[in-house]
Formats: structure tokens, C-alpha cells, sequence
């Protein structure tokens, strides 16, 4: 039971005659598990939300909450709260209002109701607020009594759709920390949506990455970055090449591919044959810019962004690479030609068929 | 900002012409005598001593509540329609709109007199009724065809104001409060109601404004004796010739206006705390 405590079986959903928004999905969490739904805008993640919180029918499949069929059953009737994008707190009612806006719904008493709204507003670090109108209240803060909200039901399941996506950097990172911190204080189940793949790997047990209404991949966060399995969760999340080659040589797990004319080794599990045609993952910080590097290539354009330096570079073959590394590097200049390379264990075989690993 | 202060002049201008001057005037003649000379003013409390007399106080008791009666089955019809229309697509949302505000686009005497034809004796509701055998049913010249003439046109005063709060309303909110456990009526009670109420309050303004001083509808559907306080200043300038009387008569009805007006907006304030 404590394996399957909130199982999502074989979802669909379209909004338009031959536009699936989920194509079929299946999704089993753990009691107390921190899941993250990672993709770009209209994969489908937010539906998937809206599902699980019932504000939303899937066409077919089910939604089963501790064994329990929930799918038809309304969002008043789950337990499942929600932390809305926008916030969505009552304008016409104070932060302990809105707080306690659940226990007043199902009759709690007074008194309960005013130490849970105090309780929760401990636990968000907002003493002293409750009288506030939410439109007194910084962006921050918003979020911070979105969460006591959904929180002081006392939900099987929280989800988070997008809860940080207004908030500026400094203060995002701040409550990906605390509410990494909450979760694990309160052993809640988080279901988490973003398109932020930083946010992803900071807070998650697991990391969903979806795309066009599938699942990628599903992993922890080091086998989503370290071993993607397709060559969109690679780019996506750890903004990586993607290079196609064939496979020339073959000794156990050290390969050789053919990146047009020039040959590289990599070291893979993969189950491969030699003339196939393989697709590579390689991150930008792995390529190394190195006189004696055996392959080559012509900087066509160089920035710095936040402390790294990126070199976009074009191999022989036409294909383009982005290479990243901190700090700047004044010798390197558009134009100029430049060796480089990259250890056999950084690049990545993505996009195999299905069971090939050795 | 202050180069932009001089464009307000003309407007400035515009609004002493069009609106203080005229108020002026009817206030000058509200506290004198009848047959003044423009230098030769005599003040008078009469005008106002002679509104307490019960006819013009029934009068005005009758404008009220027939005012009050409107607003209320306005709003009644109004709020529903009002909810579906903001629950419909924008694009019927649109339509819908326009096919309420359509009929403003007829001249209200004409929409009158359509309703003339519908209920009078021999018109075409007592026609119909008389070939199924029954009728004829007086329906004109009554205080039904007077507040029917009300409501019809003064309803979509009721649906906009009400429709603009209710769009403008953001649907993450409803669906919170859904979440967070509330049913239907619970969310349509403390949340979707809660937050229209400044376009009720609007809608209400507006239409209980219009009833209440409305002078045409009641004369065309309430017939020559049919009294309202718009009536009673009509007829106080058009046929009787006593302006004076007619201005007390004007500046009673604005001061219970603004009167009602201001206890709404403070209703409204209370509510929203």
C-alpha cells in the first residue's frame, strides 16, 4: 500500500478533436514522496494537476488515491489540496480568513480554526499577519499563505502548480529550500509542477519529465541529469548536445563512434552494434577545450552568462555544439579554429530502444 | 503631468455650463417665490412645506416602492442571467452581450409603444388569449404594465455592471474554494457572490436611478392618472407652470437619491470587510 499511494492509470485527455493533451500516462507515487511534473508549457503537466485535484475529467483512466478510485469524485470531496499559480486567495477575506477558510467550510470549531490558522502561519514564518488583506501582502508572502491555505486541511496530498514561477530569483531559491524543508517536516505527499529544470533537481525525490502529453523519463534527480534515456530529457534538462554518429568499433562497453569524419570513444552500457546508427548526449560543461583534444571544430560565437562562458562551436560535419566552462577566456575568438574533446564516460547513448541495456 | 493640466479647462468649462449652472437654477427656483423679477428675489420655504401634503407624499411613497420593486425582480432576473452569460465562451460571451443591449438600440418611446400593442385590451396578448377562449385580461393602465415597462428596459443596467464584475473575476478563485472542500453553494455563496457585490451594488444604483425618476414609461403604460414622482416634476413644468414647485419637487427626489445611494456604498463597504 505504501507503494502505490497515489496511482495515476493510463490518463487521457484532449480538449480538441485530435489534440491529445495526455496521451495515456501512468504514474505511481509514494506516501511522503516529493514528485516534480518537469516540462515546457503545454506538455501537459498542468492538466495532470487538475486531474489529481479533480478540477478536471479525464476522458479515460484513473485517478487512485490509497487504493481508492477517486476519479469520479469532486475536488470538495479529496483529499488533495492545491497551491494555485496565481495564488488565488480570497480578496475579500484577511490571511486568517483564507486560511482558515477550509475548517470553516466543514464546521470546525472556533477555536480550532484560530489555532490551526496560527499553527500554519508559524509554519509559513507569518506570525503576526492574520489580518492582513492578501492585498497588503508582497508576492512572497501570497505564497507563503497559498500554502498554509491548502495546507491546514491537513491534504493525503498537496500539489503545487507552478507555485514559485512569480517570484523573482533570490526569493525562489528561498522557498525551494523551505519548502523542501516543510515537506519533509509535515511527511506530506508534494506533487509539484515546473518548468524550471534547477527547481526540479533541488527539491524532488523524483523527477517526472513529460513532453507532449507522455512521460520521457521518470528517475531521481541524478539519473534524470546523469542518464537521460531520450534525447529530450538530455537537451531539456541538462541543456545537453544531442550528436548523431555510428558506431565503428566495438570492445565491450568502450565504443567508437563516427561523428562525420572524425571518430570519438565512449564508454556506454548500451547494448550496440557496429555500423548503427547511435544519438549522443554530451553537456555543455564536459566538452573540454584542449590543444591536444582528438576532434575539431570552428568557434563560430562566444557569451558569458552567470559565471560560465559559452563557445558555440561547428564541428566538420556542419552539426553545432555549445561548449560552457567557468570563468572567461579571452584567447578564444570567433573564427578561430580549436581542438577539443571529451572523457568517454560524459557522453551518454539516448533515444535506444527499448531493453537494450547490457 | 502639469502640461496636461491645461487640457481639463475646456472640460471644466463644459461641466460649470452643462451641470452647475442648471443645478443653480433649479435650486434658485426651488427656494422662491413664483413670478420673480430677476433682481427682485423673495425666498420661500412654501415649495418644500407644500410637498408634505399626502398626495405628493403618496406620490413619492408609490415612486419608491414601485423603484425598489423594479431593482429587486431586475436583480433577481439579472444575477442568473448575468452568471450564465460569464460562464459562457468569450466569444458567446460577446454575443450575448450584444443581444442584451440590443434592445437600446430602439428608442425607448418606440419599445414603449410596442408594449402598448402587446397588452391593451384588443392588442395581441388579449387576441391570442381570445381564441383559446379566454381574456380579455387588463393588463394596461396598471401597476403591471407600468413595472413590466420598468424592468424590460431598465434590465440591462441590472445584467452589465453584474456581468463585468463576475468576468473580470478570477476563476482560480472558485475553483479554490472548490478545492479547498466548499461545495456549489458554498463556493457561489462566500466567494462568487461576495465578489460580484460592487456590480450589484452598481446595478442596483443604476436601475433603482432610473426607475425612480422615470417619467415616460409610467405616463405611455400607466396612463394619464398614473402618478410617479417623474410625473409629478413633468407635469409640474409642462402643465401646471408652477417651475418653482417643480424645482422642490426635483431637489427632494436628488437628495433621496444621493441618500440611498451613499447607505448603499456603505452597505457595500461593510459587506466587503
Amino acid at each position: 500500500m505504501s507503494d502505490s499511494f497515489l496511482e495515476l492509470k493510463n490518463l487521457k485527455k484532449s480538449f480538441a478533436p485530435g489534440e491529445d493533451v495526455l496521451q495515456g500516462i501512468n504514474l505511481t507515487i509514494r506516501q511522503g514522496e516529493f514528485v516534480t511534473l518537469l516540462g515546457a508549457s503545454g506538455c501537459g503537466k498542468t492538466t495532470t494537476l487538475r486531474i489529481i485535484a479533480g478540477l478536471e475529467q479525464p476522458d479515460s483512466g484513473s485517478v487512485w488515491l490509497e487504493g481508492q478510485d477517486v476519479t469520479a469524485l469532486e475536488p470538495n470531496q479529496r483529499d488533495v489540496n492545491t497551491v494555485f499559480q496565481n495564488y488565488a486567495l480570497f480578496p475579500h477575506m484577511n490571511v486568517a480568513d483564507n486560511i482558515g477558510y477550509g475548517l470553516k467550510i466543514r464546521k470546525a470549531p472556533k477555536a480550532e480554526i484560530k489555532k490551526k490558522v496560527k499553527e500554519m502561519l508559524e509554519l509559513v514564518q507569518l506570525e503576526g499577519y492574520e489580518k492582513r488583506k492578501p492585498s497588503e501582502l508582497s508576492g512572497g508572502q501570497k505564497q507563503r499563505v497559498a500554502i498554509a491555505r491548502a495546507l491546514a486541511n491537513n491534504p493525503r496530498v498537496l500539489l503545487l502548480d507552478e507555485p514559485l514561477g512569480a517570484l523573482d530569483l533570490q526569493l525562489r531559491r528561498t522557498m525551494q529550500l523551505e519548502l523542501k524543508r516543510l515537506q519533509k517536516k509535515l511527511g506530506i505527499t508534494f506533487i509539484y509542477i515546473t518548468h524550471d529544470q534547477e527547481e526540479a533537481i533541488n527539491m524532488s525525490d523524483r523527477i517526472v519529465v513529460m513532453n507532449q502529453g507522455q512521460f520521457e523519463q521518470i528517475g531521481t534527480p541524478d539519473e534524470i541529469y546523469n542518464h537521460p534515456k531520450t534525447s529530450y530529457v538530455a537537451a531539456f534538462v541538462g541543456n545537453a548536445n544531442i550528436l548523431k554518429g555510428t558506431v565503428a568499433e566495438k570492445n565491450g562497453h568502450h565504443i567508437k563512434v563516427k561523428l562525420g569524419d572524425e571518430v570519438a570513444s565512449i564508454d556506454t552500457e548500451e547494448k550496440v552494434n557496429v555500423g548503427e546508427n547511435v544519438t549522443v548526449a554530451l553537456r555543455g560543461e564536459n566538452i573540454l577545450l584542449e590543444e591536444n583534444g582528438n576532434l575539431h571544430a570552428t568557434v563560430k560565437e562566444k557569451n558569458f552568462a552567470a559565471g560560465q562562458l559559452r563557445v558555440l562551436l561547428t564541428l566538420p560535419n556542419g552539426d553545432e555544439v555549445t561548449a560552457s566552462r567557468f570563468g572567461m577566456n579571452a584567447d578564444i575568438q570567433p573564427g578561430q579554429q580549436i581542438c577539443w574533446r571529451f572523457e568517454p564516460k560524459a557522453a551518454v547513448l539516448v533515444d535506444r530502444p527499448k531493453g537494450g541495456i547490457n | 503631468m502639469k502640461q496636461f493640466k491645461r487640457l481639463i479647462i475646456p472640460y471644466f468649462i463644459w461641466a460649470i455650463i452643462i451641470l452647475v449652472i442648471p443645478l443653480f437654477l433649479i435650486a434658485l427656483y426651488a427656494f422662491t417665490t413664483e413670478g420673480n423679477e430677476v433682481m427682485t428675489l423673495s425666498f420661500t420655504w412654501g415649495n418644500f412645506a407644500k410637498f408634505l401634503e399626502a398626495t405628493y407624499l403618496n406620490v413619492i411613497l408609490k415612486s419608491f416602492w414601485l423603484g425598489l420593486l423594479t431593482t429587486f425582480i431586475c436583480l433577481v432576473l439579472g444575477y442568473p442571467l448575468a452568471l450564465i452569460i460569464a460562464r459562457c465562451s468569450e466569444k458567446m460571451q460577446g454575443l450575448l452581450i450584444m443581444l442584451v443591449t440590443i434592445p437600446m438600440w430602439i428608442n425607448m418611446l418606440l419599445r414603449t409603444y410596442a408594449w402598448m400593442n402587446l397588452l391593451s385590451d384588443n392588442g395581441i396578448i388579449n387576441n391570442l388569449l381570445a381564441k383559446i377562449g379566454l381574456g380579455p385580461i387588463n393588463m394596461m393602465y396598471t401597476d403591471f404594465s407600468v413595472m413590466l415597462g420598468l424592468i424590460c428596459n431598465f434590465m440591462p443596467f441590472m445584467i452589465i455592471p453584474i456581468h463585468t464584475s463576475l468576468n473580470k473575476m478570477d476563476k482560480s478563485l472558485i475553483e479554490a474554494a472548490y478545492d479547498l472542500g466548499a461545495n456549489r453553494f458554498q463556493t457561489f455563496w462566500k466567494v462568487i457572490w461576495k465578489l460580484s457585490l460592487p456590480g450589484v451594488v452598481n446595478g442596483i444604483m443604476m436601475v433603482f436611478l432610473l426607475a425612480i425618476s422615470s417619467f415616460v414609461i409610467p405616463k405611455l403604460l400607466g396612463g394619464g392618472q398614473y402618478m410617479l414622482i417623474g410625473n409629478l416634476i413633468e407635469s409640474q413644468f409642462i402643465s401646471v407652470g408652477d417651475w418653482n414647485f417643480g424645482s422642490a419637487i426635483s431637489m427632494i427626489l436628488a437628495v433621496i437619491i444621493l441618500l440611498s445611494m451613499s447607505l448603499m456604498k456603505r452597505m457595500d463597504k461593510e459587506k466587503g470587510e
